[in-house]
C-alpha cells in the first residue's frame, strides 16, 4: 500500500489531482462550518440580496465574497454545497453504474452464449437511447430529487462499463494464460475475478473517470432543462444552469465561479485517473 | 494560404451580413405555427392566423373588439347573433367571400378529427352556424351569451371548397393555405421558419412589408444572442433579465407594456385535510390551515409583490390584488394591492392557532410563465420569514397540469397559476377559476383549490347570462371584490408583454402577447 | 458470417418488441396529454370528447394494441402539437440532426485520431502532454455552458458566426443538405464544433489509451528493437489493434452525440430531432415521443449491428469466439 502511494505521488498532475479533489471532497464534507449561511434554508436568504457583484455587502450586513445568484444565495456557501450534491451524485452514481455494469460484462465475456446475448441485448436496448433521454424520461416519471437522479444516471451508465469490460475480457480471453487455466479447469469465477477483471481495468478506469465527469455534466445538462434536483437545493450543475440566463445580461458571476469550481473539480478527478492508468499500465508492461 | 483562409471567412460573413431590405422583416419567434388553422386552439396559433386568414370579427392590442370580415354584428333574439360580412373581401385565389365560405368554416373547426386542443373549446355554447344571405350568418346559442363576438373571433374564415374537402395534411403540406387576411403564405419549413408575403389586394389597411419570415427560436438565449447577433429584425417573449443588456445595446430597442395575464397562488380550501400541508414535526394537522381566511390573509400580505417585481423580474412586470388588469371587464379599481405586513401576518397566522407554523410544499411549474421558476423560489423564502416550513417544488408544464388539472386525482395544496384574460376581454378567471367547481355547466373548471362561495357563484352566472356589457362588468367587478375580500386566492402580479427589435424599428405590443408583422414599423432612429 | 449478421437481426428484431412496450409503458406513465394542451378556456365536455376522440379513454392493453397496428402499418398518428405525421416529423428532421452529427463526428474523429497517435506514441514530449491536458478539459467542460460561451464570443461579441438556424440547404445528387451552401456551413461550424468538443476528447483519450497499452506489447517492442519507423509501426501494427475498441467506442460516440445534441440543437436552435424531441416533451406530445424513442431504437440497432460486423471484419478472432 505504502509502496502503491509512493509511486502514485511520484507525478507532479496525479499529485495535484488528488491534492485538488482531496481539497473538494474536504471542503464538502466540512460546507457548514466555512459556508456563511445555509443555502438551502429559504428562511436564511433574501430576495432583495440576489445577483450582487462579488464583494458586495448584504441587507444583513454579510460580505458575499462571490457575489450572489439569483435568489440571494451567497455563491461562496452556495458553491460549498453544491460541490457536496455534485459529488455526492456522481461518486454514488458511478459506485452503482461501475458495479452493475462491470457484473454483466464480465459474466457476459466468461460464459458467452445466452447469458452474453441476453446481457448484450440489454446493453444494446441502454444503448438504443441516447443517455439524457433515458434520464429525461425516467425523471419526468419519476420526479426530481437527489436518490432519483442517482438512479437515473447509474441507468444510463452501467451499460457503458459492460460493454467495455466485456470488450477488453473477450479480447483477454482469447490470450493464452486465460485458456490455460481453462485447461487448467480453473473455477469460473476465479478466472474472472483474477484474470478477466484485472485485465479490463485499465481501459475501465479510463471509462470510469469519463463517466463520472459525464455523470457531473449529466446532471448539470438534466437541470439546464429542468428536471431532476430540486430548485432550492442547486449542485454546481444546477447553479451553472441558473446562471445560464445571465451570460449575456454581463452577469458573469453567476455561472463563471460554479462553472470554474467545476471545472477544476473534474480536472482533478480525471488527473488522478489518469495517473492510475499510467501505473496500471507500467504494471502491465512488466 | 492563412490569408486566403481568412479571406473566404470574411468573404462569408459579408455576405451573410448584407443588410435586409427594409421591406423584409425577420421575426425570431418563440412559437411554431401549426398550419390547420382549426386544428389546434391556442392564442399562438391565432396570432400567425389572424395574420394569414382573418375572422369574423377582430381584436386589437388591448383585446377590444374591432371589425374583421364582418363590419357590423348585432343581436335579433337572446340568443341569436347576426354578422354582416363586407362586401369587398377577396381570398388569396382571387374568390369571393360569401356567408357560405363562414358557415364551412365554422363546421370544420367544429369537426376537425384527432384534435387535441379542438376549436369546439372555443365555441361552447354555440347551437348553429348558417347562411342568411349572401352576406349575412346568423349564430345561435344554447343560453344567452354576450361573448360571442370573442367566441367567432378565434375560428379562421377559409373557402367553402378548401373547408370541405381539405385535411390536416393539405395544410401542413402548403398546398391550400388560402385567407384572406394582409399576408399570403410562401413557404413553411418544419422546424425552422414560416414566409409570408404581402398580400396586395388585402380589403383593410395593407401590409407593412413585403416579405416577413418568422424563425422559430423556443431557447430564450438563442433567440436574445440572434437578435444581437442580427440574424433577426424582432423577437417576441424577451426575458426580462436580459432587458437590461438589449436596453444597453445601441443596436437594438426594448418595447413593453402590461400583458392580460395575471399570476397567482391558489390554496386547497375544500378538502379537510390536504396532501401537501403538514405539522413541521411531519404529523397531520387537526384541520386544512387554508380553510381559515386568516391563514389566506396571512399568506396573502406575508409576499413582499415589490421585491419579486423588481428583484426577480426586473422592474417588468406590476404587483396584483385581482384577477384581471386594468381595461378589461370586471377590474374593480378599488381593491387595492396587498401591502406587506408581515408582522400581523405572523399575528393572523397564531390567532389561527398555528403560532408554530406548518410545512407546505408550494408547487409550480418551471417553463410556463415568465421566471415561474424563480418567482416560486422567492415566494418560499417569503412564506419561510412567515414561519412556515415550505419545500418549492417545481416541475415541467407538461408534468404539474396533468396533476394539477385532475379533479378526481390527488391535486396540490398550494399552487402557483397564470391567467391571460383576453380570449374574452374580461375577467373570465372568476367563472373558469373561482366559481365553485361544477363540470356540469362547464364553470370553476380551473378552481384548482375547489374554492366555494354561494355569493360570487350567483354573481358570477348572473354575469355569464347579462348581456348588457357595462352591466356585466359591474356584476364582475363586484364579485371581484367578493372574493378578494375572502383571499379566494392571491393574485402576485400582471406579467408584461417584451419584445425587442433592432434599432430603427418599433413595436406596438398586444396584451395578449401576440407577434404581429404590421405592428412593426420602421422609425429613424 | 452471414449466420452472425442474421442473428443479430433477429436478436435487434426482438429488442425493438420489447422496446416498444417499454417504450409505449414509459409516455404511458407521463400521464394526460390532453391536460397540457388543452386551452384552459375549454370546458369539460369538450376536453372528455378530445381524450375519447384521441382513444384516452381505452384501457392499457386496448392502447397498446391499437399502437402496435398503427406502428405496423408506419402510422403512429399525428402530432397533437402541430398536426402532423409523427413520423413524418422526424424523417424531415432528421437529415439537418444527420448532418450535424456527422460532421460533428468527423471532427471528432479527425481530430481526435492524430492527437491521440501523437500522445500514445509520444507521450512524453511537448505536444503529447500539451493533447493530454487539453483532452481532459475537453472532457471537462459542459456541453450547453460551452454552447452559450460560443455564442458570446464568437456571434454576438465578434459576429462572425450565426447564432442559430440551419442556414440555406442545398441540393447535390439528389440529397438535400446545408453542407452544399456557404451560408448552411457557415450556420453549422458552431454547432458542430460544440458537438464535437465531447467526443473528441474522448476519441483522444481512447486511442492514447490503447496505442500505449499496444506499445508495450512484445511485437511492438520487437518492431521497435528491428528499427523500424515509427510511421510503419504505427500504420501497420498499432492502428489495427486500436481500432477494435474505437470502432466499439464509434456507436456509443453516435449515441453520446445524438445524447447531447439534444442540448446543442436546443441552444443552437439547430431544427432537428433534438429539437424536437425536448420541445415534444415538455408538451406532452405522446405521438412524436414515441416515434421519436422508436426511430431512435432502429437506428442504434442497426449502428450496433454494423459495429458488431466491423469488429468482426478487423479482428476475426471475435467471430469464432461468438459462435462458439
Amino acid at each position: 500500500m505504502r509502496r502503491f502511494a509512493r509511486k502514485y505521488l511520484n507525478s507532479l498532475s496525479g499529485t495535484a489531482g488528488l491534492a485538488i479533489f482531496t481539497l473538494a471532497l474536504l471542503a464538502a464534507v466540512f460546507a457548514p462550518l466555512f459556508a456563511g449561511q445555509n443555502p438551502y434554508d429559504l428562511g436564511q436568504l433574501s430576495i432583495l440580496d440576489s445577483r450582487l457583484p462579488p464583494g458586495s455587502v448584504g441587507g444583513d450586513g454579510q460580505v458575499f465574497w462571490l457575489g450572489t445568484d439569483d435568489q440571494g444565495r451567497d455563491l461562496v456557501s452556495a458553491i460549498l454545497y453544491g460541490l457536496r450534491i455534485s459529488l455526492t451524485v456522481a461518486i454514488v452514481a458511478t459506485a452503482f453504474a461501475l458495479v452493475i455494469g462491470a457484473i454483466a460484462g464480465l459474466l457476459a465475456a466468461q460464459f458467452g452464449g445466452v447469458v452474453d446475448a441476453i446481457l448484450m441485448r440489454m446493453v444494446d436496448l441502454q444503448f438504443a437511447f441516447p443517455g439524457i433521454l433515458i434520464a429525461l424520461v425516467l425523471l419526468a416519471v419519476l420526479g426530481t430529487g437527489l436518490d432519483k437522479v442517482i438512479i437515473a444516471i447509474a441507468a444510463v451508465q452501467w451499460a457503458y462499463y459492460a460493454r467495455v469490460v466485456r470488450g477488453s475480457a473477450m479480447i483477454e480471453k482469447n490470450k493464452e494464460y486465460v485458456e490455460a487455466t481453462k485447461v487448467l479447469r480453473f473455477p469460473a469465477l476465479r478466472v474472472m475475478w483474477r484474470h478477466l477483471l484485472p485485465n479490463s481495468s485499465a481501459p475501465l478506469m479510463v471509462v470510469v473517470v469519463v463517466e463520472m465527469a459525464s455523470a457531473i455534466a449529466l446532471e448539470a445538462t438534466l437541470s439546464f432543462l429542468g428536471v431532476g434536483l430540486p430548485i432550492t437545493q442547486p449542485s454546481l450543475g444546477l447553479l451553472i444552469a441558473n446562471g445560464y440566463g445571465f451570460m449575456l445580461t454581463n452577469e458573469y458571476w453567476l455561472s463563471l465561479y460554479p462553472g470554474l469550481v467545476l471545472l477544476v473539480l473534474l480536472i482533478s478527478v480525471n488527473l488522478i485517473g489518469e495517473r492510475l492508468r499510467q501505473m496500471n499500465d507500467v504494471g502491465e508492461s512488466r | 494560404m492563412k490569408q486566403t483562409l481568412r479571406m473566404a471567412m470574411m468573404c462569408a460573413s459579408a455576405l451573410i451580413a448584407t443588410p435586409i431590405f427594409a421591406e423584409d422583416l425577420t421575426i425570431g419567434a418563440r412559437t411554431e405555427i401549426v398550419m390547420d388553422p382549426h386544428f389546434s386552439w391556442s392564442d399562438a396559433n391565432t396570432s400567425y392566423y389572424v395574420q394569414i386568414y382573418g375572422a369574423l370579427v377582430h381584436t386589437d392590442e388591448n383585446a377590444q373588439l374591432i371589425p374583421g370580415l364582418a363590419d357590423e354584428w348585432k343581436t335579433v333574439s337572446d340568443t341569436e347573433w347576426h354578422f354582416h360580412l363586407r362586401p369587398d373581401v377577396t381570398f388569396h385565389d382571387g374568390s369571393e367571400l360569401t356567408s357560405a365560405d363562414v358557415v364551412a368554416s365554422f363546421d370544420r373547426a367544429l369537426t376537425l378529427p384527432n384534435a387535441a386542443n379542438p376549436y369546439s373549446g372555443a365555441l361552447t355554447g354555440v347551437k348553429a352556424v348558417r347562411a342568411v344571405d349572401d352576406l349575412t350568418v346568423s349564430v345561435t346559442t344554447e343560453k344567452p351569451d354576450p361573448i360571442i363576438p370573442y367566441r367567432v373571433a378565434q375560428v379562421q374564415i377559409i373557402p367553402a371548397e378548401i373547408a370541405e374537402t381539405a385535411t390536416t395534411e393539405d395544410f401542413n403540406a402548403g398546398s391550400v393555405i388560402v385567407g384572406s387576411g394582409p399576408y399570403r403564405f410562401e413557404s413553411y419549413q418544419a422546424g425552422d421558419n414560416l414566409v409570408l408575403s404581402r398580400n396586395d389586394s388585402y380589403a383593410g389597411a395593407p401590409a407593412e412589408w413585403d416579405r416577413v419570415t418568422f424563425r422559430f427560436i423556443p431557447d430564450d438565449a438563442a433567440r436574445v444572442a440572434a437578435l444581437l447577433g442580427g440574424d433577426v429584425d424582432l423577437i417576441d417573449y424577451v426575458p426580462p433579465s436580459f432587458v437590461q443588456r438589449l436596453r444597453d445595446s445601441d443596436a437594438t430597442n426594448v418595447i413593453t407594456a402590461p400583458s392580460d395575464r395575471v399570476i397567482y397562488l391558489i390554496m386547497d380550501t375544500e378538502r379537510d385535510s390536504t396532501p401537501f400541508v403538514h405539522a413541521k414535526d411531519g404529523s397531520e394537522l387537526a384541520e386544512n390551515p387554508f380553510k381559515d381566511p386568516r391563514v389566506r390573509e396571512a399568506l396573502t400580505i406575508s409576499i413582499d409583490r415589490g421585491a419579486i417585481v423588481d428583484r426577480v423580474m426586473d422592474g417588468l412586470a406590476f404587483p396584483a390584488g385581482q384577477l384581471t388588469p386594468e381595461g378589461f371587464g370586471g377590474f374593480n379599481p378599488g381593491i387595492p394591492v396587498p401591502s406587506t405586513d408581515v408582522d400581523r401576518a405572523r399575528q393572523l397566522l397564531a390567532d389561527a392557532g398555528y403560532a408554530e407554523g406548518f410545512a407546505v410544499t408550494l408547487h409550480c411549474t418551471n417553463d410556463r410563465y415568465v421566471n415561474d421558476a424563480r418567482v416560486c423560489q422567492a415566494l418560499g423564502q417569503m412564506l419561510s420569514r412567515l414561519g412556515l416550513d415550505v419545500d418549492v417544488q417545481t416541475m415541467p408544464r407538461s408534468v404539474f397540469f396533468p396533476r394539477a388539472a385532475d379533479h378526481e386525482g390527488e391535486r396540490f395544496s398550494l399552487l402557483m397559476l397564470g391567467w391571460g384574460s383576453s380570449t374574452s376581454g374580461e375577467a373570465d378567471a372568476l367563472p373558469q377559476g373561482i366559481h365553485s367547481y361544477d363540470p356540469e355547466r362547464g364553470l370553476g373548471i380551473w378552481n384548482l383549490g375547489h374554492y366555494s362561495n354561494p355569493k360570487a357563484d350567483a354573481l358570477i352566472e348572473d354575469a355569464m347570462v347579462e348581456t348588457d356589457i357595462p352591466e356585466r362588468h359591474r356584476i364582475l367587478s363586484e364579485a371581484m371584490e367578493i372574493v378578494m375580500e375572502d383571499y379566494a386566492v392571491i393574485p402576485l402580479h400582471y406579467q408584461s408583454v417584451i419584445v425587442a427589435t433592432r434599432s430603427g424599428l418599433s413595436y406596438r405590443p398586444w396584451a395578449s402577447e401576440r407577434t404581429i408583422a404590421n405592428s412593426a414599423i420602421p422609425v429613424s432612429d | 458470417m452471414i449466420t452472425f449478421a442474421m442473428r443479430r437481426v433477429v436478436q435487434g428484431m426482438l429488442v425493438l418488441a420489447v422496446m416498444s412496450v417499454l417504450v409505449f409503458l414509459a409516455v404511458y406513465a407521463l400521464g394526460n396529454p390532453v391536460a397540457t394542451l388543452v386551452n384552459p378556456a375549454s370546458p369539460p365536455a369538450v376536453i372528455d370528447q378530445a381524450i375519447k376522440d384521441l382513444g384516452l379513454d381505452q384501457p392499457l392493453h386496448i392502447q397498446y394494441l391499437r399502437f402496435l397496428q398503427g406502428t405496423l402499418q408506419g402510422d403512429l398518428g399525428l402530432s397533437y402539437n402541430s398536426a402532423r405525421p409523427a413520423f413524418d416529423l422526424i424523417f424531415e428532421r432528421f437529415p439537418a440532426t444527420l448532418e450535424l452529427t456527422t460532421v460533428a463526428m468527423l471532427i471528432a474523429v479527425g481530430v481526435g485520431i492524430p492527437a491521440g497517435l501523437i500522445a500514445g506514441y509520444r507521450p512524453d514530449s511537448v505536444p503529447g502532454r500539451m493533447i493530454g491536458g487539453l483532452s481532459i478539459v475537453g472532457i471537462s467542460l459542459p456541453t450547453f455552458w460551452v454552447a452559450l460561451m460560443l455564442i458570446v464570443v464568437f456571434s454576438i461579441e465578434t459576429g462572425w458566426f450565426p447564432t442559430g438556424g440551419r442556414g440555406e440547404v442545398g441540393t447535390f445528387l439528389g440529397i438535400r443538405s446545408s453542407l452544399f451552401t456557404l451560408d448552411g456551413l457557415h450556420h453549422l461550424a458552431l454547432p458542430a464544433l460544440n458537438l464535437a468538443l465531447f467526443p473528441m476528447a474522448m476519441v483522444t483519450r481512447l486511442t492514447r489509451a490503447g496505442i500505449q497499452e499496444n506499445l508495450r506489447e512484445n511485437y511492438i517492442l520487437f518492431a521497435r528493437a528491428k528499427g523500424l519507423s515509427p510511421s510503419r509501426i504505427i500504420r501497420v501494427y498499432l492502428l489495427k489493434s486500436v481500432l477494435i475498441p474505437i470502432a466499439t467506442v464509434m456507436g456509443i460516440l453516435f449515441g453520446v452525440l445524438l445524447a447531447f445534441g439534444v442540448v446543442t440543437e436546443k441552444v443552437f436552435a439547430w431544427p432537428g430531432i433534438g429539437k424536437l424531441i425536448i420541445e415534444s416533451i415538455q408538451t406532452s406530445d405522446r405521438p412524436v415521443i414515441v416515434a421519436y424513442l422508436l426511430f431512435t431504437v432502429l437506428l442504434f440497432t442497426v449502428i450496433n449491428l454494423l459495429v458488431d460486423i466491423l469488429c468482426v471484419l478487423i479482428d476475426p478472432r471475435l467471430s469464432i469466439a461468438e459462435a462458439k
